[in-house]
């Protein structure tokens, strides 16, 4: 899950070939790569098809994607384990939004901190850098023994995800401002503080909306572990639930339900990042 | 009268790189330090800017001594720096609402200087809509507009291309001779130097020293009126560029005799 956001992020990156083409060529690459993402998947889609009807697997080990819709459909009417769909889905997405705005308003500010004030690195670096690397899944049992099995474990197992990347990222952007910014905010009398509101955050305000893109990543991807604590509801509990009962059908719907949904939220911040940072990319 | 007083600043990093630099600049000089990279004159505008520090010495604006950078002091940089989620008049009036000035107000003295540098009409644009020379426009904008005692600026046509570069020259010399405000001008080229300048002052390298200073007046004509090439091709103008040059020439030659002597 952290390649493949890190993968998405390397095609954000302006292309200086892509730069320079005119405004025509631009378009007509950006369509012709649609076309190349939307018949890659068909093709995958056709082959996994083709694979489960000529009955060469299971479809213990692989239903056939017919075999998948109608479960979602089945689902979407009549829901798994006692609630709907709706109620699986929103358990999720709001244990998430709920991780990931609190872990933006923290985060934030300790990567401005870290990228401004040498003290505050001093202090918050080694911690943020020693917890990082570590599986959600090794401290779960920690969490699990200090907070109990209720809700707030499964958003402070997604909140630690979410929240070093977001720090790290801001932190980032701070240090790459400009120092002729700086510079001539202070030559027009600006104050410590109205240089970081004038010129600091808003510099660093496309790496903050990158870091928040990868810390949603990182929350899907531990999803999961969070709803294995105790969850009756939860699309990461659906499929660990399905899974159990060997419902393969179903741990395919959800996976997709999952990745779909994170797939428009990244979208989504893509526009939100090129509306509030349009200069990016742009040559000045 | 002499309102900046530089007095026997010396700076060292590595090696020394400014060595008792004394200087008085007059009200309404354009003052141009000119000399080979190394010479210093960067790192004394950027001492009166307050950016850094001289190691000895004191630098004065009207008897107050500089310690930091302030708004006094409008710095135009040889990149433009504009803040490219503002559109131009709102990079304009930063120092303005940094005052916090209101808007109406701030935007009525923005618009005034855009007109001033040939940017009117141009308020709304997004800063990555503008040309290279009207980036730098803007930028001479932006520190007018918060109404500075002196104007510093390092290589401000360093990233222009020959073109575009004596349309800003021209400019600079318009605002200069319509604001009466002194300018601190730094650059390594020698004919540009010459023109603007009313207060030449020419500085060698290892360690900066001022080795001369001369008056001039060809931007003072070119104020008046008389056309730049015309300027640049009387005798007496080449006759100041050419002594100019054979000095930095000279004095370049030596310091290389005195790196090979080592």
């Amino acid at each position: 899950m952290t390649e493949n956001i890190l993968n998405n992020e390397t095609q954000t990156v302006p292309n200086p070939v892509a730069e320079n083409a005119t405004v025509q060529q631009l378009g007509k690459t950006r369509n012709a790569n649609f076309f190349i993402s939307a018949a890659t998947v068909i093709i995958i889609i056709a082959v996994w098809a083709l694979i489960t009807s000529l009955g060469f697997i299971e479809p213990l080990y692989l239903p056939s994607p017919l075999a998948v819709l109608q479960k979602f459909i089945d689902l979407a009417q009549n829901g798994y384990a006692d609630a709907t769909l709706w109620q699986h889905f929103s358990a999720s997405i709001q244990r998430i939004f709920i991780a990931v705005i609190l872990a933006s308003l923290i985060a934030v500010p300790v990567g401005l901190a870290i990228g401004i004030n040498p003290v505050a690195r001093a202090i918050f670096d080694p911690l943020i850098e020693f917890y990082r690397p570590v599986p959600p899944l090794a401290y779960l049992p920690l969490i699990v023994i200090w907070f109990g099995i209720g809700e707030l474990s499964k958003v402070l197992l997604i909140y630690l995800a979410v929240f070093a990347p977001i720090v790290v990222s801001t932190a980032a952007g701070v240090k790459h401002v400009d120092p002729i910014r700086i510079r001539v905010a202070q030559s027009l009398g600006a104050t410590r503080w109205q240089i970081i509101r004038h010129v600091i955050l808003p510099s660093a305000l496309p790496d903050i909306l990158t870091g928040i893109r990868i810390g949603l990543g990182a929350g899907w991807s531990t999803l999961v572990a969070a709803e294995l604590v105790a969850a009756t509801e939860g699309i990461g509990f659906m499929i660990q639930s399905a899974s159990q009962f060997l419902v393969t059908d179903l741990v395919i719907a959800g996976i997709l339900i999952i990745a779909l949904v994170a797939y428009i939220i990244e979208i989504g911040l893509r526009v939100l990042q090129k509306k509030l940072a349009p200069w990016r990319g742009q040559t000045h | 009268m002499s309102r900046l007083q530089i007095k026997n600043v010396s700076a060292s990093y590595k090696t020394q790189i400014l060595d008792n630099i004394n200087i008085e600049i007059g009200a309404g000089d354009f003052t141009v330090f000119v000399g080979p990279s190394g010479c210093g004159k960067t790192s004394l505008l950027n001492f009166v800017a307050g950016f850094n520090q001289p190691h000895k010495g004191t630098i004065t604006l009207d008897g107050k001594q500089i310690t930091g950078p302030g708004s006094d002091r409008g710095v135009v940089f040889q990149q433009d720096a504009l803040l490219p989620w503002l559109n131009i008049i709102d990079n304009v009036a930063l120092g303005l609402e940094l005052q916090g000035i209101a808007k109406s107000e701030r935007e009525r003295r923005a618009k005034e200087v855009l007109a001033l540098v040939d940017l009117a009409g141009f308020e709304y644009h997004k800063v990555w809509e503008l040309s290279g020379g009207m980036k730098q426009r803007a930028s001479l904008a932006r520190a007018l507009a918060a109404d500075p005692q002196v104007l510093l600026m390092d290589e401000p046509f360093g990233a222009l291309d020959a073109f575009t570069r004596e349309q800003v020259q021209a400019l600079i010399l318009k605002v200069w001779h319509k604001t009466g405000k002194e300018i601190l001008l730094v650059t390594h080229d020698i004919e540009e130097a010459v023109f603007l300048a009313t207060e030449l002052i020419l500085m060698t390298p290892r360690p900066g020293r001022i080795v001369e200073r001369l008056r001039l007046n060809f931007g003072g004509r070119f104020a008046n009126g008389e056309s730049a090439r015309s300027i640049k091709s009387d005798p007496k103008f080449i006759e100041v560029r050419e002594y100019v040059l054979s000095h930095f020439f000279t004095s370049r030659e030596a310091a290389d005799d005195r790196e090979y002597s080592k």
